[in-house]
C-alpha cells in the first residue's frame, strides 16, 4: 500500500489555513473590542470579493489599453476592497452599533443587529449586482464573466509543481502542488500577521486599542478617546476582511456568490472559538489546526473508501453502508471544536482571561 | 495658607434619570488628603465619578485650578467633559477606579506608559517609570508580564503606579484597599500618605476603612444617601460621637447604647 499524496494535502491545508486566518483577523478584533460576535463579518467577505471584481471590471472599462496588468491589478483590487469594506464597518458602527450603545442596549442587540445588517446586505448585493457577478459586455466588450480572474500578471492561475518521489512504491507520488494565488494567500496572511502584530504591540495606537478591549472606562480616564479607537477598529476589521477576501477571491475555482462569505461564517467562528475569543495568536494557531485536521480527514476519508478500505469492510462484513466523502470532512473543524472546549473551556489562548477570573 | 485645588459646588448627578447626588459641596486644597466616606449606597463612589465625568452631572458645577489657565469648568451641566478630554486638555488629575483598575492584557511597561498616553511616551517613560520604580520596585522586576498575572495587591500598586506616570496634582481614589488583606490595606494607606507628604500630591481618597483612613487624613467628609452630612477636619470627625456610632463601626459604644 503506498502512502497518498501527503505533501500535496499540506499545502492545500497550508493555503486554508492562510485564508482563515486573513479572513478571521477582523473578526477577533471587533470580538475584543466590542465584545460581541459580529454575524455581518460573513458579508464583509462577499463584500470584498464582489468590489474588488467589480472595480475590476470598471478598471478594464476605464483602461483597455491595461492588458499588462499595471494599474488594474490585484494589488489595487485589494487596496480598494480594503477601502469600500472598510467604511462600510465604519457606517454600520456610526449608523447601528453606536446608537444601540447609547441608547445602553444590550449585547444581545448589538448580535441581532449584526445578523440583519448581514441580511440586508446580501440581499442587497444580489439585488445590485446580481446573485452571481455578471458584466455588461453591450457596455464593456473587454470586461470579463470569470470571477476567478486576478488581474495580474504574471498569471495568478499558474501552477508550481515540485515533484520529490514519483511513483514510489512505498511513498507513493508527493508533490507540492500550488498556483500562484495560493501562494499569495500565504504570504498575504503571514505579512498581515507580522503587521498586526507589530501594531499591536509596538504602536501607540496598537497599545491603546489593546487598553480600550480590556477597559473601555480605564482607557478613558487614561486620555484615550475610545469613540475614535472604537471606529478606527471597525475600519480595520473590516478593511482586512474585505482585502483578505480579494486576495482570496482569484483562488476560487467556481463562481462566487452573494452567499460565498455567510458559508464560510461557521467555520470562521470556530477559529475565533477556538482560538479563545479576543486571542489573536490564538487565532491563528486555531487556524492551522482546523485546516490541517480538515485536510487530515480528507485523506483518511478518502483511504477508507479505496478498493478493500473501511467502507468496504463495513459494507461486506456488516452489511451497513456508510458514506465516508471526503466532503464530509467539513465537520471535522466542529468536532475538534467541541472537544478542546470541554477540555479549556475557553479556548486555545484562554488560561490568561482564566487567570484574570482568579485573581 | 494652602490654596484650593478642585471645587464641586451644588453637584446633581446619577445615572439615566436616577439622582443620586442631591447637592453636595466639597473642595479638596493643594496637599491635602480629604476622605469621602459613608454607609454603602450613599454615593461615595458617583461623587468622585462625577467629578471627572464618568457619571451624569444634571446641575451644578466642577472646576479645577489650574497654574496658568486660572480656575477651568470641568463639569457643568452644559458643558460636560469626558475622561479622556479631562486628561487630554492636560488637567493634572489622577484616577484610579475601584475594580478593573488595571489593563489586564497589557504588560506592566505597556500599563505604565498608559498613563502616558496623551504626552509623547518615549521621551517621557524611561524617566518617569524610574521615579516611580523606587516607590514600586515590585514592578520592576515583573516589567514584562503581563498584569493579569498580578496578584491582588501587586494589582493595586501597579494601579497607583499607572496614575502617577504623569505626575498628577490630584489624586482620585475610589476605594484602593477594597480587595486586599488587613496588613496590604495599611501599607496601601501608607504609601498614599507619603504621596501626600513627598510628593505634594492632592488626595481624595473614597474609604470603606473610615476609621483608619480618617485618622491619616486631613479633612472628611460624610456622605449620607447622596447629600454631605457632616464635613470639617478628620480630628474632629473622628472624635464626634454620632459620626464615630454611625459610620465608623464604633461597635462597643453603639451596642452600650442600644442595650
Amino acid at each position: 500500500m503506498t502512502l497518498p499524496n501527503l505533501l500535496n494535502h499540506a499545502t492545500l491545508a497550508l493555503v486554508y489555513a492562510g485564508v482563515l486566518i486573513m479572513l478571521t483577523i477582523g473578526l477577533n478584533m471587533v470580538y475584543s473590542v466590542l465584545k460581541f460576535s459580529n454575524f455581518a463579518h460573513a458579508e464583509w467577505v462577499t463584500m470584498g470579493m464582489f468590489a474588488s471584481w467589480w472595480f475590476l471590471q470598471i478598471l478594464s472599462y476605464i483602461l483597455p489599453w491595461d492588458t499588462a496588468h499595471l494599474l488594474n491589478n490585484l494589488f489595487v483590487h485589494a487596496v480598494f476592497g480594503f477601502l469600500i469594506v472598510g467604511i462600510f464597518g465604519i457606517l454600520g458602527e456610526v449608523l447601528v452599533f453606536d446608537r444601540l450603545r447609547k441608547l445602553k442596549a444590550g449585547l444581545d442587540s448589538a448580535i441581532v443587529a449584526s445578523i440583519a445588517i448581514g441580511l440586508i446586505v446580501r440581499n442587497f448585493l444580489a439585488m445590485v449586482f446580481g446573485a452571481y457577478p455578471e458584466p455588461n459586455r453591450a457596455i464593456c466588450p473587454t470586461c470579463t464573466s470569470q470571477p476567478s480572474l486576478p488581474g495580474f500578471l504574471p498569471d495568478l492561475n499558474n501552477i508550481v509543481t515540485i515533484k520529490l518521489v514519483e511513483n514510489d512504491p512505498i511513498f507513493g507520488t508527493q508533490w507540492i502542488r500550488i498556483n500562484a494565488s495560493g501562494i499569495l494567500i500565504i504570504v498575504t496572511s503571514i505579512a498581515m500577521v507580522l503587521a498586526i502584530d507589530y501594531v499591536f504591540r509596538h504602536t501607540k495606537f496598537g497599545i491603546a486599542m489593546r487598553a480600550t478591549a480590556d477597559s473601555i472606562e480605564l482607557a478613558q480616564v487614561s486620555g484615550v478617546d475610545t469613540r475614535r479607537i472604537v471606529h478606527y477598529t471597525w475600519f480595520l476589521a473590516a478593511g482586512l476582511t474585505g482585502m483578505g477576501a480579494a486576495i482570496y477571491r482569484p483562488y476560487l475555482t467556481g463562481p462566487f456568490n452573494s452567499l460565498t462569505g455567510l458559508y464560510m461564517l461557521l467555520p470562521f467562528f470556530a477559529v475565533v472559538i477556538l482560538g479563545g475569543v479576543g486571542s489573536f495568536r490564538g487565532g491563528i494557531i486555531a487556524a492551522i489546526i482546523i485546516a490541517y485536521a480538515r485536510q487530515a480527514t480528507v485523506v483518511i476519508f478518502s483511504w477508507f473508501q479505496y478498493p478493500g478500505g473501511l467502507e468496504e469492510i463495513l459494507e461486506e462484513h456488516i452489511g451497513f453502508t456508510i458514506t465516508f466523502s471526503p466532503g464530509y470532512a467539513d465537520a471535522i473543524p466542529f468536532v475538534i471544536l467541541i472537544i478542546v472546549l470541554l477540555i479549556r473551556p475557553r479556548g486555545i489562548a484562554g488560561s490568561v482571561e482564566a487567570t484574570r477570573e482568579r485573581v | 495658607m494652602t490654596k484650593a485645588f478642585l471645587r464641586a459646588e451644588n453637584i446633581v448627578s446619577g445615572y439615566g434619570k436616577l439622582h443620586v447626588i442631591n447637592g453636595a459641596n466639597i473642595h479638596i486644597d493643594e496637599r491635602e488628603m480629604v476622605t469621602v466616606i459613608g454607609p454603602n449606597g450613599s454615593g461615595k463612589s458617583t461623587l468622585i465619578k462625577t467629578l471627572i465625568g464618568l457619571v451624569k452631572i444634571f446641575d451644578g458645577r466642577v472646576t479645577i485650578r489650574d497654574e496658568e489657565r486660572g480656575w477651568l469648568d470641568v463639569q457643568t451641566r452644559k458643558r460636560q467633559m469626558k475622561p479622556d478630554e479631562i486628561i487630554r486638555e492636560g488637567i493634572p488629575l489622577g484616577y484610579v477606579p475601584q475594580l478593573n483598575n488595571v489593563f489586564p492584557s497589557l504588560t506592566i511597561e505597556e500599563n505604565l506608559k498608559m498613563g502616558l498616553f496623551v504626552k509623547k511616551w518615549d521621551s517621557y517613560y524611561h524617566e518617569r517609570s524610574e521615579q516611580i520604580f523606587e516607590s514600586f520596585p515590585i514592578l520592576r522586576e515583573r516589567i514584562n508580564q503581563r498584569a493579569s498575572l498580578l496578584s491582588g495587591g501587586e494589582r493595586q500598586m501597579l494601579a497607583l503606579a499607572r496614575a502617577l506616570m504623569p505626575a498628577p496634582k490630584l489624586l482620585i481614589l475610589d476605594e484602593p484597599t477594597a480587595a486586599l488583606a488587613p496588613n496590604l490595606a495599611e501599607e496601601m494607606l501608607q504609601l498614599i500618605v507619603s504621596l501626600k507628604n513627598t510628593a505634594g500630591i492632592s488626595i481624595l481618597l473614597v474609604e470603606q476603612r473610615a476609621k483608619r483612613s480618617l485618622e491619616l487624613s486631613d479633612r472628611g467628609y460624610v456622605l449620607v444617601t447622596g447629600m454631605i452630612a457632616a464635613k470639617g477636619p478628620a480630628k474632629e470627625l473622628l472624635s464626634e460621637d454620632k459620626i464615630r456610632k454611625l459610620y465608623l463601626g464604633d461597635r462597643a459604644k453603639k451596642e452600650k447604647e442600644v442595650g
